[in-house]
């Protein structure tokens, strides 16, 4: 057999498994779910009679769809623009020749490295009401005012989530943004200066537009995080108080494994991809479509 | 007054100093280039002058202003310095078209729109790239970078433009255009330019003065010729030129009170000029100097001529380099006939007496 | 610069306030998980204790003990395989280029932004049916293919970086395909071993909803599951649960302390 070939049929069977096993998992799993999103299962047995697009129907009228999908609203307009913001303002700060720089960075990060179950654990006892270290914090500092119910208030509990995951991302926020900084040449910021541009102008005129890789990597990730989050808002507080921070995954898992209505729990992930494949797809196309 | 002075610089970082009591001149208008091996501190003085490294000690003046001087806490800041930069990367912003580029100075300093324009035009004019004003960078050659980055220095009308490489990104035959541009541009201009290379050539063709740098050192500062031929020590002499000059290690001894070089392989009897001074010298370890034009290679022996055998011959166009073996020395010999040379022949060298050089072995100076 | 500008002692106190925000929770964690029940409710959430008691760390290291176990096996398993059929996909990728071969990594790269609330319910059939479901390993399986994706990605980008001309000089000398990946890409791949493995680590610790929805009985769970139980039942043992978080915080923490520069060029990637 020509060598060529058999090179080709050995590469071929060494990757076929990989593929294989991530084309099911991924693809497969992605049509049928949205083939059980088509079907009346309810309960333990399955049942595949197609219903059409039913449950998306009752889906758009059910109060708690829109309670989620408002929360991941939330999410969206308030987490994502604002993680971004905190990670650009501190890869700024941290691009001055900080002394001690790795160690702030090492330190920033360390909230990345925990699972989401501590981050709920570590903010649940901050927002404690009674005894958790902000309200208890707030008192000592004669702030007595600014306590709040936080996360038992169903008004501002999203607002308090938001601020955790805040809290969870910032550091890698920060990274991404610091590596696309660092990643202007030298010579730009020294022409700039050497051409009179004083810092603040350096930055807005000559940073921040060659940043543009960076916004749209943190932004899809943070995107795709916002629709997808479950972990932490359920370990935190199973989306109460009531339904008041219930979000889509949350819902999703609520509807599936607590009501075992597994078509409508279908449906509510469909639409959770598809979401992510609006924000997703752009972006991969016009990166690999020059190749 | 576009002058420029240099005085003591000297710029560590950590133990080793990348610049070390560096005292120079530049007057105005003129176009001096700074040369040397990579590592000798000539981009360190280019940035000291811009203003973006901070120096340990030393003063630089602008004319009559003190500009930097860290004995006295004076260091003005680059933006403030009115100075012109090219970079060796050239620094173009990809994010901003050609004419966004040549502006963007003119904008920081709040110029209105149509003499922005009007400037930006004018520049783009004299570098022949007005067609690319509205492209952006990102699909033009190196060669209109280049032009880019020069116009975006002119158009600030400023009194001195520094230059760290601008030219070592261009291919070969582009380089020499673009030298002779350059020179042309900043004569039409009237500024004062200090221009940073490590190619000996360049810095010869473009230079009205030279100063040649090694190992944060200042060699020696001059004209093309006076370094060309009057080198004042053993490294601006094998540095300049090229083929490079010869050297030939001997010493210097008296033979019947006439003092002479022992090169080993031979007694080399220096010219009557050259007794005295050599007289005087108690130096006696020296290195002889000769350029490869000045070697005279004659098959037949010659009074006061050494033996060497023909290495290799090299056909550069009109001339050759005849690379050859004197015992241990190898020397390089420049010719314009070379039908009769063959790799191997024996043949004689003999040197031009007024064109030779002495140095003191050890401290490199010349003596003659 | 002898004093100081105020610039710089702004940036300072900027960044100081932040690395605190950043702290504050953990330090909290940490000296609460240190004290007994009594001075938790005495004392303020960020002072440390007056007398410290390793008691609350080993109640919950004994609840945590066998969750402990199952999480370190999950973790060294599921690296592995991923690892491997990562490296191999990666090397395809980016040295033996094909027809399709673009799409193929876009279809590859899509997975990692595919949200697992569609792969939840028919997961969870399959590995019914396969008769895995509600036990280790049910998730040993899923790590080793949901990794791979990953790996595949950051074996990807640390290959582009090996020259085309180490490949090709192999070629000339006569060698195929495998054989280069043998003698040449995998010598080299130590880096991205480090890289895929430890962003594998991390993530498949922190797992928790692939936890919840595939393990059943107590034996079973991995350590973030059960800590989240810990966290339910307990209510108001503070000191408890915030030990329980600490010992399913302190390794993925420990590694990012120490080898954070590895996993950033991970996460970086992506």
């Amino acid at each position: 057999m020509d060598p060529k070939k058999k090179e080709r049929i050995s590469t071929a069977l060494i990757t076929l498994p990989a593929f294989a096993s991530i084309f099911f998992f991924f693809y497969c799993f992605s049509g049928w779910n949205f083939f059980i999103s088509l079907t009346d299962w309810e309960g333990f047995v399955p049942s595949y009679n197609l219903v059409g697009f039913k449950n998306y129907a009752v889906l758009f009228q059910d109060p708690l769809f829109w309670i989620s999908f408002k929360n991941n609203l939330l999410l969206i307009l308030i987490f994502v623009p604002g993680v971004m913001l905190v990670g650009l303002i501190l890869a700024i700060l941290l691009d001055q020749r900080v002394r001690g720089e790795g160690v702030f960075r090492t330190i920033y990060l360390l909230p990345f490295a925990l699972s989401f179950v501590v981050t709920a654990a570590l903010w649940a006892w901050m927002y404690s009401p009674r005894v958790g270290t902000l309200n208890v914090l707030l008192e000592r500092l004669g702030l007595g005012l600014l306590k709040s119910e936080w996360i038992t208030d169903p008004h501002i509990v999203m607002y308090c989530i938001i601020v955790a995951l805040i809290w969870q991302f910032a550091g890698y926020s920060g990274i991404i943004f610091l590596a696309g900084i660092r990643s202007i040449p030298g010579s730009h910021i020294a022409a700039a200066k050497v051409d009179g541009a004083s810092s603040f102008t350096i930055y807005r005129r000559i940073v921040l537009p060659q940043l543009k890789p960076s916004f749209t990597t943190a932004f899809i990730i943070f995107m795709c995080f916002a629709l997808k989050a479950f972990d932490f808002i359920w370990v935190l507080n199973r989306g109460g108080p009531g339904y008041s921070s219930h979000i889509l995954g949350v819902s999703m898992y609520k509807e599936t494994f607590g009501l075992d209505r597994f078509a409508y729990g279908a449906a509510y992930s469909m639409i959770i991809l598809v979401l992510s494949l609006v924000v997703v797809v752009p972006f991969l196309s016009r990166v690999y479509r020059r190749e | 007054m576009a002058s420029l002075t240099i005085k003591g610089l000297t710029k560590k970082y950590g133990e080793t100093a990348a610049v070390e009591n560096l005292s120079l001149e530049v007057r105005d208008q003129e176009f001096v280039v700074l040369v040397g091996p990579s590592g000798c501190g000539k981009t360190t003085t280019l940035n000291s002058i811009a203003g973006l490294v901070e120096i340990d000690a030393g003063e630089i003046w602008f004319g009559d202003e003190l500009v930097t001087s860290p004995e006295q806490g004076i260091s003005k800041i680059p933006q403030k310095r009115e100075v012109a930069m090219v970079f060796q990367d050239y620094a173009i912003y990809p994010h901003m078209t050609v004419f966004g580029n040549m502006a963007f100075p003119l904008e920081i300093r709040k110029i209105n729109k149509r003499e922005v324009e009007a400037r930006v035009r004018k520049a783009a004019q004299l570098l022949e790239i007005e067609g690319l004003l509205h492209r952006k960078p990102r699909a033009l050659s190196g060669g209109q970078r280049q032009r880019i980055a020069l116009g975006r220095a002119m158009v600030r009308n400023p009194k001195v433009f520094l230059l760290d490489e601008p030219l070592a990104n261009l291919d070969a035959k582009l380089r020499v255009r673009a030298r002779v541009e350059l020179k042309k541009l900043q004569r039409e201009l009237g500024v004062t330019a200090i221009f940073v290379t490590h190619d000996q050539i360049e810095a010869m063709t473009i230079g009205d003065r030279i100063a040649v740098m090694n190992d944060g050192h200042l060699e020696q500062m001059g004209t093309p010729a006076e370094l060309y031929h009057k080198p004042r020590n053993r490294f601006v002499a094998g540095f300049i030129g090229s083929p490079p000059m010869n050297m030939l290690d001997g010493r210097l001894e008296k033979k019947d009170g006439v003092p002479v070089i022992d090169l080993g392989l031979g007694i080399y009897e220096l010219p009557r000029k050259a007794r005295g001074p050599m007289q005087e010298t108690t130096v006696s370890e020296i290195t002889l100097g000769i350029r490869p034009e000045n070697v005279v290679v004659t098959k037949e022996g010659k009074r006061n001529a050494l033996e060497a055998t023909v290495i290799h011959v090299e056909l550069t166009g009109k001339e050759s380099n005849v690379h050859l073996e004197a015992g241990e020395f190898p020397l390089i010999a420049i010719r314009t006939s070379t039908q009769d040379l063959r790799a191997g022949d024996t043949v004689w060298l003999s040197f031009d007496d007024e064109k030779i050089h002495v140095f003191d072995r050890k401290s490199g100076k010349a003596l003659l | 610069m002898k004093t100081p500008k105020l610039s710089r002692i702004v940036l300072y106190v900027l960044l100081g306030l932040f690395a605190v925000f950043s702290l504050l929770p953990l330090w909290s964690c940490v000296v609460t998980a240190l004290k007994t029940s009594k001075e938790v409710i005495l004392t303020t959430p960020v002072t440390p204790p007056h007398q410290p008691t390793l008691v609350p760390l080993m109640e919950s290291l004994d609840y945590l003990r066998r969750p402990l176990m199952n999480s370190l096996v999950l973790v060294g398993s599921g690296i592995m395989v991923s690892c491997f059929f990562g490296s191999i996909l990666g090397y395809v990728f980016s040295k033996r280029r094909f027809r399709g071969s673009t799409i193929l990594l876009v279809l590859v790269i899509l997975c990692l932004y595919i949200p697992p609330q569609v792969q939840l319910i028919p997961m969870v059939q399959t590995m019914s049916k396969v008769g895995l479901h509600g036990n280790l390993g049910a998730l040993v399986l899923l790590y080793m293919i949901f990794g791979t994706p990953m790996c595949a990605f950051i074996f990807k980008t640390l290959y582009d970086e090996i020259p085309d001309s180490f490949i090709n000089a192999a070629k000339v000398d006569g060698a195929g395909t495998w054989m280069i990946y043998r003698r040449i890409m995998l010598p080299l791949s130590v880096i991205p071993f480090v890289v895929a493995a430890l962003l594998q680590v991390t993530v498949i610790w922190n797992d928790y909803i692939w936890g919840l929805v595939l393990t059943v009985g107590e034996a079973n769970l991995p350590v973030t599951v059960a800590m989240a139980n810990l966290k339910g039942s307990f209510v108001a043992e503070w000191n408890l649960q915030m030990a329980g978080a600490l010992w399913v915080a302190l390794p993925t923490l420990i590694i990012f302390i120490f080898l954070g520069k590895y996993v950033m060029r991970g996460y970086a990637g992506v």
